[in-house]
């Protein structure tokens, strides 16, 4: 095959890939895959709940819910009701994940309600309905504490369902009148208790993190376009940083959350779909500027290469190589959208080497064979394996300048700089001008990037941040630990017996 | 020592590997800053005054009351617990209430209970709070009682030993497939705690719950008091405990009388002297009768005791010993 058809074949499949991944995502709206496999409530279920209703209208923000409206022309507000689902809301019951349909009505009371989904034996739910548990919510407020036993009645065997179903919906129906009726928080919120700790790309983050990664995101851009070592450290330093605190877009995991609950996750993880639409945009107007400029994976190959460039010998990579990184990007959509929800976490070896959710010798020993390799195949993991750089590869070959084929060849890319959707130094948008020496390879830059890389990576061999989660993890789990125990009154007392293990028997058996 | 490391709790045989802030198979022993603490110390969840027969305990101080005291949790998971609401809840989940070690005797001396029990749940998973506890009533000159499945590491039990007065331990079948499949524990660390606290001088009887199909044919019931009765003696009583259907196993029937006189015969058969049938109405289930002349010495109905024919420990007509502690 010529090298023109080559080069033909590769943008196409760059074309295809992101169509197939939009096409994914069309599918997972219409079918979402999410763990606990959820048929939508129709209008129909929702009228039942309020007979008085007339019309049901569905709103997306802030949350999916339902406005039931009174009789024409009028159409007064009767009731707004969710699906504990929609708003993250999972709480385990005895059998398992429990989801539920609430009715508020303007004034924060309940309507009615109803168990949507569960994994219960039936005869305890059988018990509830025997004793009309149910019932017993009617007319109830949303800032009612909702306890079993105060205000609730308990139901003899079938304690831990009764129980999580009051939690689940204290926290549907404060969301609810706050977030739709604009109804003033009840006293105790509840925020997250008993409900799996959020992980780190859902939590809350400070203002200030989000200026921080606006600046990477305009200095990536700023610095790609002028190779300026101020300009292009910045970002790097502050995509460490995020590698290190959000994992933020160094992993394919974000983008295959959004294929799996495409309606909930923009929602529960709101700043990962603020910035990936940003990151898409810039990728429309500078091609793979992410990866030239954020990704710190991409920054360590070029460093590598940088440092061995007196020893290695320069190979380029064949055109056609380059287009496994598109068939791992449709794999891994294909993967997700057929349930498998673990496919993403292979993606990145430097994510998982920094919150140690794989084993960090396996993660390190990978890490160490993908820069050894780039030391010969410049940016070899970018060029022929990186899913995520496929997906910007693929937003690439649809932006502006793109059918400018062969315009010219770049130093860092090789062969194939000559497409947009393959140039990691966007010497396209430069008018075919290449770089001698990449798109930001600066060697204070470099120098400064490894110091910085090396003090991060430090602790992670040093003093072993091993356990099971990455630190912001566990800050978080010991947030909603200590906020259960505040809240439930529960206190802590030295228990003897045990002791503190080695590091290598770091896990859990 | 940084916050998060990982823990080995070494109280029961489970063994635990905790990673920061992950809860015991018990739910309620955490690993908070790399050290392990309790959840539920001084945090009963139950707090009743009951017959000891109710234990049971048939030859411990007969017809007297006794405070019995449970925080949540359980180091196993018996599909057959008739107690599962508290035992395989979480503190979080269950509703408890401040009762101080030092508090307690004073209850039992409030309620005229001459001894403390440490039921319900499995005991071993609050040992720090039973253990200040039964100090504290002995100091006071109260008996403490353990009722218990008997999962428990030896060193904790040696400590325990120290303190306890009498025990009841459940023996839920002689197969270590039983305690694998309905249990999730193992048999060898139970034996080893009956044996341990008959060495260590605790009063001991030992319950077997009958649970048809499960642990009911005569192979199993023969091997258990064959067993019992050559390491813990024949003259320890023995259980047996009317399965009713409950938590995970409501689709098997109640244990037919039947079967609980056939275990009762086969126990005879193996030598034992003192045999009970728990939570059924069977002719002498409750019946303790003297080993030399069989005359009754102690006669129960239900819980309650109408006849004690005993002076001291020996039996008031042929004057034989009767094993037990029948004296407060």
């Amino acid at each position: 095959m010529s090298s023109a058809a080559s080069l033909r074949w590769l943008s196409a499949l760059a074309r295809i890939s992101l169509l197939v991944f939009l096409l994914a995502l069309l599918f997972a709206v219409c079918h979402p895959v999410v763990p606990v496999a959820l048929v939508r409530p129709s209008e129909a279920d929702w009228m039942a709940l309020v007979p008085e209703a007339r019309s049901c209208r569905k709103s997306l923000v802030p949350f999916p819910h339902v406005r039931l409206l009174g009789e024409e022309p009028e159409q007064s507000l009767l009731a707004v009701g969710a699906c504990s689902r929609d708003l993250g809301i999972t709480v385990r019951g005895w059998g398992g994940e429990l989801t539920i349909l609430a009715a508020l009505s303007p004034e924060g009371r309940v309507l009615d309600s109803r168990i949507w989904k569960h994994s219960e034996t039936p005869e305890y739910l059988a018990r509830l309905e025997r004793c009309r548990w149910l019932e017993g919510l009617r007319g109830k407020s949303y800032g009612d504490a909702f306890h079993v036993g105060d205000d609730l009645d308990g139901v003899s065997r079938a304690t831990v369902t009764v129980q999580a179903l009051a939690r689940s919906f204290r926290q549907t129906l404060r969301r609810l009148a706050v977030e739709t009726l604009g109804l003033p928080p009840a006293v105790a919120e509840e925020k997250g208790l008993l409900s799996e700790p959020a992980s780190g790309l859902s939590g809350r983050r400070p203002l200030l993190l989000h200026l921080l990664l606006l600046l990477t995101a305009a200095l990536a851009v700023r610095g790609v376009a002028r190779p300026r070592w101020p300009l292009s450290l910045a970002p790097l330093l502050l995509s460490v940083f995020l590698a290190w605190h959000w994992g933020l877009f160094l992993s394919f995991e974000p983008l295959l959350a959004w294929l799996r609950d495409p309606l909930t996750w923009p929602r529960q993880a709101w700043s990962s779909a603020v910035y990936l639409l940003l990151f898409i945009l810039l990728g429309f107007w500078k091609g793979r500027a992410f990866c030239a400029g954020v990704c710190p994976l991409g920054a360590s190959q070029d460093l590598l290469r940088f440092v061995a460039r007196p020893f290695a010998v320069r190979l380029s990579i064949p055109v056609l190589l380059r287009g496994g990184k598109y068939l791992l990007l449709l794999l891994l959509v294909g993967g997700t959208v057929a349930g498998y929800d673990r496919v993403g976490r292979c993606s990145d070896p430097i994510f998982h080497l920094c919150t140690a959710s794989w084993a960090p010798p396996l993660a390190g020993w990978l890490l160490g064979g993908i820069l050894l390799v780039s030391a010969f195949l410049p940016r070899f993991w970018c060029h022929v394996l990186c899913p995520l750089g496929a997906f910007w590869g693929g937003i690439a070959a649809f932006g502006p300048g793109s059918s400018r084929q062969g315009a010219g060849r770049c130093a860092a890319c090789g062969e194939g700089g000559a497409l947009r959707s393959e140039c990691l130094s966007c010497s396209l948008d430069r008018g075919g001008r290449t770089s001698a020496s990449g798109p930001w390879v600066h060697r204070t830059s470099l120098l400064l990037f490894a110091l910085l890389l090396a003090a991060f990576l430090a602790p992670v061999f040093w003093f072993g941040r091993r356990d099971s989660s990455s630190g912001s993890e566990l800050e978080e789990r010991a947030r909603v630990f200590r906020q259960m125990l505040r809240e439930k009154g529960l206190v802590l007392h030295d228990a003897r017996y045990w002791k503190v293990l080695p590091r290598s028997r770091g896990e859990r058996p | 020592m940084s916050r998060f490391v990982t823990v080995e709790c070494l109280l029961c045989p489970t063994r635990c590997v905790l990673a920061p802030f992950d809860r015991g198979a018990c739910g309620v022993r955490v690993n908070v800053d790399g050290r392990l603490q309790s959840l539920v110390y001084g945090r009963p969840c139950a707090v009743h005054v009951d017959p000891i027969e109710k234990k049971p305990l048939f030859h411990f101080m007969p017809g007297s009351k006794i405070l019995s005291l449970a925080t949540v949790g359980c180091c196993l998971e018996c599909k057959f617990c008739q107690n599962w609401q508290i035992s395989q809840a979480r503190p979080e989940e269950a509703r408890s209430f401040s009762l101080p070690p030092d508090e307690v005797p004073a209850l039992a001396r409030k309620r005229d209970c001459r001894a403390i029990a440490y039921t319900y749940t499995e005991p071993t998973v609050f040992f720090e709070y039973m253990i200040d506890t039964a100090r504290k009533a002995r100091e006071e000159g109260l008996r403490n009682v353990n009722v218990t499945c008997g999962y428990i590491c030896r060193e904790p039990l040696d400590e325990l030993c120290g303190v306890l007065d009498g025990a009841n331990v459940d023996l839920k079948a002689y197969s270590e497939r039983f305690y694998r499949e309905v249990c999730g524990g193992r048999l060898r660390p139970v034996l080893d705690t009956l044996v341990r606290m008959k060495e260590r001088g605790v009063w001991l009887e030992v319950t077997n719950l009958i649970v048809p199909t499960l642990n009911d044919s005569d192979g199993d019931l023969r091997r258990l008091c064959r067993w019992h009765a050559r390491n813990l003696g024949r003259e320890t009583p023995l259980h047996f405990s009317r399965f009713r259907p409950d938590f995970r196993l409501r689709n098997l029937p109640p244990t037919p009388l039947s079967t609980l006189i056939r275990a009762r015969e086969i126990a005879r058969a193996e030598g034992l002297r003192f045999i009970y049938v728990g939570n059924a109405l069977v002719d002498e289930g409750g019946t303790t009768r003297c080993p030399s002349c069989g005359k009754i010495v102690v006669q129960r109905r239900g819980y309650e005791v109408i006849e004690l024919r005993l002076q001291g420990n020996r039996c008031a007509r042929c004057g034989a010993t009767v094993s037990g502690r029948w004296c407060s």
